[in-house]
């Protein structure tokens, strides 16, 4: 079953085009690696899929389980299960990350005895008290951002640069957080990666290459990953995998 | 000369700061609406005092110029009516604000009825709250109060005030403050008026050796004029305060709200913080000052504000003045708005517009409260939550 659909998108911002093409596709299980070069779109097309309020889809359609969400604002997609971990998170003075994990859980029925038990899995148990992103370190961001996906538990998760600006030990961290997403609420992940280092900790089921704003590549094949890493996108243009 | 002629000399006297208003235009104007006590209780509760159920050492209930509750629950407080104060108690009267202050001071020490005498006992740590609170169904409400709070004791009083809906007030009060040695006062004072009412508080604390005082003070509401510019005389080594304001101008609002610290004994601290809110039309000027003389002082001031509409205006105004060569004052401020991108990114995380507005503005007001004990706290919290709330537009 199609969990979720981006059916021939384009995106603007700031009534520039940003996405000019893009087609993907989740299914139950899906654990789909989107990479492409900087300022490719990728992070664009996942603002666009959670209905960031700058980001206008002027074609094509979102389906959340066969659900048109293309219209609707972002707290409603976020309500029906899309959830996302954004790259990067502004600074919120005078707001706790306590404050916000509480309501998140709060919003799903949860019990907000939770929050410990999420921070905790995430190594952020320090930082639950201190204004979100004040002071912050980079690991620290992307751990925060992955516990509102655990405080969530939303049924598709969409991640920006999970792996971006930190250390090892930090992606294997989030890419435990990851899996027991998995494994309990979410039935498919779509995550954006720019080294593929999240890569080597999860086991991704299909790849997405994107690039000047188009999805080229949609392939089964976990190797094209590495090919891309290792001889660069060139190697798309020149014919390599399977490209659209 | 006495209190009362030298309150006579200055009735037409003008505050330094804040819009003029025509006091006796106010005074002896007759209160027409009956207010059903559903009403007042309701009212108070949103301005943190509990009349029906109070967990309070001590509770005072003024409705317009009536004492209505008056009631000690601890041996460790004497609370009577100021027009009831003994002898001796007279020299802490008009000590600390002379009553030709100016005008507003003057109304009170000439037509003033009510307001209240605490005294907290020697050594009595007091853990409920003094309950205060100042209901006017309209007129002008004019009232003083005097707090001693003796050597090494400690107390939190907690004062709300309000107004019926409409009805239109003028409400002024004198307060003087005096700490004993090592003694500490944590003082709330959270006000509702409405928007065709004109409030002028004047405040004056004193402390001496060792002691603390801790003042939070909160407008939630529209109120047409409000102005007011507590002085705090930390005059014990050693002595030490906080002081937060927390002001939402709403509407037509015109405040000029703000707070003075004399640091004076050695080795005094002073923390002076004020957050505004500005939407709509209104007008605030925030002015924190700190002077210091005495040796090895440190004082901090902080002013920030949110302006939320276009045709609001905030001005800020810190100012620090020193005559010790061995004091540190430090002052920050700011004027801004919400980012867009901050509204964008909680409503990314399922918060709607005025959701995540209203997060935003909570964690722009938030100040320390520490110092408060966890019932006062939950309470400040939830006028602090209701005041994010009104400040959206």
């Amino acid at each position: 079953m199609e969990v979720l659909v981006a059916r021939d998108l384009a995106v603007e911002c700031n009534g520039k085009s940003i996405v000019t093409y893009a087609r993907l596709s989740l299914s139950k299980g899906d654990i789909a690696i989107l990479i492409g070069p900087n300022g490719s779109g990728k992070s664009s097309l996942l603002n666009a899929l959670a209905g960031h309020p700058r980001y206008k889809v002027v074609r094509g359609r979102v389906l959340l389980y066969g659900r048109d969400i293309t219209g609707l604002p972002p707290y409603e997609r976020f309500r029906l299960g899309l959830g996302i971990a954004v790259q990067n998170p502004p600074r919120l003075k005078g707001v706790k990350l306590r404050t916000i994990l509480e309501a998140i859980v709060r919003r799903r029925g949860g019990e907000v005895s939770e929050v410990q038990r999420i921070a905790k899995a995430l190594s952020i148990e320090h930082l639950l008290d201190r204004d979100f992103g004040v002071g912050f370190s980079g690991g620290e961001m992307k751990r925060a951002e992955i516990a509102m996906l655990l405080a969530q538990r939303p049924r598709v998760a969409l991640v920006d640069e999970p792996d971006s600006g930190v250390d090892v030990d930090s992606v294997m961290i989030i890419a435990s957080a990851l899996d027991e997403l998995m494994k309990s609420a979410t039935d498919a992940l779509l995550i954006v990666t720019h080294s593929g280092m999240i890569a080597k900790h999860i086991r991704a089921t299909k790849v997405y290459v994107m690039m000047n704003g188009r999805v080229v590549l949609e392939s089964p094949k976990f190797e094209v990953l590495s090919e891309v890493l290792s001889k660069g996108f060139k190697w798309i243009m020149e014919g390599g995998g399977s490209g659209r | 000369m006495d209190v009362k002629e030298r309150a006579k000399r200055a009735l037409s006297k003008p505050a330094p700061f804040g819009p003029d208003i025509d006091v006796l235009h106010y005074i002896g104007e007759e209160v027409r609406q009956e207010t059903p006590s559903s009403s007042v209780e309701e009212l108070a509760s949103r301005v943190g005092v509990e009349l029906r159920s109070p967990k309070a050492s001590a509770l005072y209930y003024q409705r317009d110029e009536r004492i209505e509750i008056l009631k000690t629950l601890t041996s460790c407080v004497d609370i009577k009516p100021i027009e009831s104060v003994d002898k001796d108690e007279l020299e802490y009267l008009w000590r600390l604000v002379p009553p030709d202050t100016d005008k507003y001071v003057a109304s009170v020490a000439l037509y003033g009825k009510g307001g209240y005498f605490i005294r907290v006992r020697k050594g009595c740590r007091v853990e409920l709250p003094i309950q205060t609170c100042f209901f006017m169904s309209g007129g002008a409400q004019l009232v003083h109060n005097v707090v001693v709070v003796e050597d090494g004791a400690e107390a939190i009083i907690v004062t709300g005030c309000t107004i019926m809906p409409e009805s239109i007030g003028f409400h002024s009060s004198v307060t003087e403050i005096y700490l004993g040695r090592g003694s500490k006062l944590i003082d709330v004072t959270i006000h509702s008026w409405n928007r065709v009412t004109h409030v002028r508080p004047r405040t004056a604390a004193v402390l001496s050796e060792g002691a603390t005082y801790v003042s939070y003070y909160v407008n939630m509401s529209r109120t047409r004029t409000i102005q007011t510019l507590p002085r705090i005389e930390l005059r014990g080594d050693g002595s030490q305060c906080y002081s937060a304001s927390i002001i939402l101008g709403a509407e037509d609002s015109e405040y000029d709200i703000g707070s003075l610290a004399r640091l004076l004994g050695r080795e005094t601290r002073a923390e002076l913080v004020s957050k505004v809110i500005a939407r709509d039309r209104s007008r605030v000027v925030s002015r924190l000052k700190i002077e210091a003389s005495g040796s090895r002082s440190k004082g901090f001031t902080e002013c920030s504000a949110l302006i939320l509409s276009p045709s609001a205006r905030v001005e800020t105004i810190p100012e620090l003045d020193s005559a010790s060569d061995d004091s540190e004052l430090h002052h920050e401020a700011s004027i801004g708005r919400i980012r867009d991108e901050e509204i964008e990114y909680l409503m990314l995380k399922g918060f709607d517009y005025r959701e995540a507005v209203s997060i935003l503005i909570r964690g722009f007001v938030e100040v320390n409260l520490d110092f408060l004990p966890e019932s006062v706290r939950k309470s400040m919290e939830s006028v602090l939550k209701v005041l994010a709330e009104r400040s959206i537009v």
